[in-house]
């Protein structure tokens, strides 16, 4: 099993897709099952491809923290593809590109391969959000996301100019050793910053996110908050612990766009009164804490708090996005009482919106103890308040749309669940709350993930 | 020369996107901003007097500089990714016709 | 050196022709002009010694970007005229 057939099986099947049609459906739910077992015979090893050793050819690499990546990523995307494949059908095709994309943005160690994962990936969202119906806002996405990945490739080539080399650990090792100052790297560096950025859902670069999120359905919202914004945030960190290691007047620029974007994002929920606004924006202070995790350099807890992230913005959007479907609405009134008739999906969005709070009893609270207590080790003040007063805001709100969306009264919003739905919310949510009593596997994996930092101190 | 020509039509594509408002501009900009950047990647490889890097019968000797070929390579694969991205926008731009009845974003009702 | 010569011609114009392919009011002529901007870009590949770089651009940048457009103001054009 080698880690190319992540890449090559998608592909090859979107392509037989193509010729047999009614096929793809099937054949989407059958790839992406197959490729989260065959992820457990995954070995770590560094691929070269087509037998140049690694700074001149393209090398895939596949270690702790690309694993954990791919297994996140893979999982997520079954999902969301195991609760769609009725309605989309003819989505197949482009969601095993999308797949192929995704699992080459996790392998990668290549930055120009990064590059054209990027773009297929990315065009593949664009064309997966064209069934929102909303045109317009697809075309924003478009232009954003173009214009960001062509900032991506301007701050490679002039890394390239600077350096010879596109390999990551390569780009890391030469950097060092050529003494550049951190002046000199930080034209390319925040050029690809925003390239990324603009993925990843970070403040200034995210105009198109109200759009196309705010208007998502069943298959949009978990897809594009939950699976890209985990895919984006995994390639951040690759590139923020192999390539770069941000400090000193950098940080401080860096930590200001993350400090304003988590801030900013928090209070637009606050004041947001639609449902799936409130998700959107908080899924954007989630990216900005996210970042701000790999720039201190707490590899591990920011892996955990990606992951569980995306498992919760999957439960939340699903539910959210097929009660709106169905009552035509997603203003907080016209929902309210939603969980009053759907005890059990009621119950399961509690759970993950206590988890996502960091609440004890549930696994996110043991992500935020562990972020805090690192940070406020290692004599940071600024970050832990931030994050603090982020936690604080988004408690305020969510408990707000809680009480609202289980308020008993005399009109209330008739929404189904189809039944593979509520098992899947479900079981998420059950194993929120069982990684939250029994929080060792977690806290392994962390420590395992801790010192991953191998790159060079800007 | 080139490069410089190449810097200020990446700066024309940006000035494009952000002030023009009519969906068919925009994507021309984003193709202007794309060759920019092409003959920008272009002319990073270009050393001067080098040929082109083709092994042939009268330069395998190694006596005479080729330009950088990778750069090239790497170019090769933006002009397609390029066109994907140009072929996929106008493709939306015939939809946003199709329910908006107009190309101007200003003019556009029902939109956010 | 003529090569210089040629050089700064073709940068002046490239400048020139992207201005006017983002100004000029009519779309059609915006087309065009990042059609010809497009075969510029052509000449100065060739000038900096990638030919396949430039035979790709000629082929795909220059013939198949510009029909598309053309091709999407045309299917507009036929809407506007059943309306």
């Amino acid at each position: 099993m080698s880690a190319v057939l992540l890449i090559a099986i998608p592909i090859l099947a979107a392509f037989i897709s193509i010729i047999v049609k009614k096929w793809s459906p099937y054949m989407l739910l059958f790839v992406s099952f197959g490729l989260v077992i065959l992820l457990g015979y995954l070995p770590f090893e560094i691929i070269t491809i087509g037998g140049f050793s690694a700074p001149y050819g393209i090398s895939l690499v596949v270690d702790n923290y690309s694993y954990t990546a791919l297994y996140v990523v893979n999982v997520l995307f079954f999902l969301v593809a195991i609760i769609n494949v009725c309605n989309y059908k003819k989505l197949g095709t482009i969601l095993l590109v999308s797949l192929a994309g995704l699992n080459g943005l996790m392998l990668t160690g290549d930055l120009f391969n990064l590059f054209v994962f990027l773009e297929i990936s990315g065009i593949s969202a664009y064309i997966i959000t064209t069934t929102n119906k909303k045109p317009l806002a697809t075309f924003n996405y478009l232009v954003a996301g173009t214009v960001g990945s062509i900032l991506y490739l301007l701050g490679l080539i002039i890394l390239y100019n600077m350096f010879g080399t596109l390999n990551m650990q390569d780009m890391a090792v030469r950097i060092a050793a050529s003494g550049a100052t951190d002046i000199e790297v930080a034209l390319p560096f925040l050029l690809m910053f925003i390239g990324i950025g603009v993925e990843a859902k970070l403040l200034p670069f995210n105009s198109w996110v109200k759009g196309i999120l705010g208007h998502s359905n069943k298959l949009t919202g978990p897809m594009i908050a939950g699976v890209y914004a985990a895919a984006s945030l995994f390639v951040f960190g690759r590139l923020l612990t192999e390539v770069f290691v941000i400090s000193d007047t950098f940080m401080l620029i860096i930590s200001v766009i993350l400090a304003f974007s988590i801030l900013a994002g928090e209070a637009m929920a606050y004041s947001s009164t639609k449902v799936r606004e409130i998700l959107l924006f908080s899924s954007i202070a989630q990216a900005g804490i996210a970042v701000l995790i790999f720039v201190s350099g707490f590899t591990g807890y920011a892996v955990l708090f990606i992951s569980l992230n995306g498992f919760s913005k999957v439960v939340l959007f699903l539910i959210i996005n097929h009660a709106t479907e169905v009552v035509g609405s997603d203003e907080v009134i016209d929902l309210k009482g939603l969980f009053v008739n759907n005890k059990l999906v009621g119950a399961s969005f509690t759970a993950t919106v206590l988890s996502l709070l960091g609440l004890p009893l549930f696994a996110g609270f043991f992500v935020k103890m562990g972020i805090l207590s690192q940070l406020f080790s290692s004599g940071d003040y600024v970050f832990p308040a931030i994050i603090l007063l982020s936690s604080v805001v988004e408690g305020v709100y969510f408990v707000k749309l809680l009480t609202k969306l289980w308020y008993k009264e005399d009109n209330l919003p008739q929404v189904k669940f189809e039944l593979p739905l509520v098992y899947l919310v479900v079981v998420i949510s059950l194993l929120l709350v069982v990684f939250g009593l029994y929080f060792e596997p977690l806290h392994e994996q962390a420590l395992v993930l801790v010192n991953h930092v191998k790159g060079v101190i800007l | 020369m080139l490069l410089y020509a190449a810097i200020i039509l990446m700066m024309l594509g940006l000035y494009g996107i952000l002030t023009q408002r009519n969906i068919i501009k925009i994507i021309i900009s984003l193709n202007i901003l794309e060759i920019g950047l092409n003959i920008f990647i272009i002319s990073i490889g270009f050393v001067n007097g080098g040929v082109a890097p083709i092994f042939t019968g009268q330069n395998n000797l190694g006596s005479i500089g080729f330009v950088d070929p990778l750069p090239q390579a790497l170019v090769l694969t933006a002009i397609v990714i390029g066109v994907g991205t140009t072929a996929l926008g106008l493709a939306l731009a015939k939809k946003i016709y199709a329910k908006y009845g107009t190309f101007e974003i200003d003019d556009m009702k029902g939109a956010e | 050196m003529l090569i210089d010569i040629i050089e700064i011609v073709v940068s002046v114009l490239l400048i020139v022709l992207a201005f006017l392919a983002i100004n000029s009011k009519m779309l059609i002529k915006s087309v065009i002009f990042l059609s010809s901007l497009s075969m510029l870009s052509v000449i100065s590949f060739i000038i900096m010694q990638a030919p396949d770089v430039a035979v790709t651009e000629a082929v795909i940048g220059s013939g198949l970007v510009t029909s598309l457009f053309v091709f999407t103001l045309l299917a507009v054009r036929k809407v506007e005229e059943k309306i």
